[in-house]
């Protein structure tokens, strides 16, 4: 199977996206101040690395 | 009535010992973690192997910045991880 650059990079977005949510309702089930600082930091992370994402799509003529 | 006869027929079963609620809450946390540790793995190996097999090169260093980063987050974590479940 041939994957083009357009599915992996839509592949990703999507996966970043549902980290972004994932991390957001993982941070609210934690307790430790500390790891609820990295699992916030995490959810930052997850949500640039979707514009970015979303940037190089749209850049291409898709959009995500 | 009903309870004390549950409790004379279990008397000779072996006893759950019940955790407390902050034990609990450790535990939680720590399979959390061991869960975003896998995750944060895998997600680094498909950043790699996108990057190797990408035709544009913007893309291309897009999924290997990606990789580095997810490395970094999940060498993060699983220090967290350590320092939690040392004595």
């Amino acid at each position: 199977m041939q994957f083009s650059d357009m599915d992996m990079l839509q592949d990703y977005e999507k996966d970043t996206r549902m980290a972004a949510l994932a991390y957001a309702l993982i941070q609210t089930e934690i307790m430790d101040s500390t790891l609820r600082t990295i699992i916030a930091k995490a959810a930052n992370e997850a949500a640039a690395s979707q514009k970015k994402a979303a940037d190089l799509i749209m850049a291409r003529g898709d959009r995500p | 009535m009903l309870f004390t006869l549950f409790k004379n027929v279990n008397q000779n079963q072996p006893q759950l010992r019940e955790f407390d609620p902050t034990t609990l809450q450790r535990l939680k946390e720590g399979s959390y973690l061991v869960k975003l540790i896998s995750e944060a793995e895998v997600a680094g190996r498909k950043c790699e192997f996108y990057s190797g097999i990408c035709n544009d090169q913007e893309v291309a260093k897009f999924f290997k910045e990606e990789a580095e980063m997810l490395r970094k987050a999940k060498n993060t974590l699983q220090e967290y991880y350590e320092s939690m479940t040392r004595e």
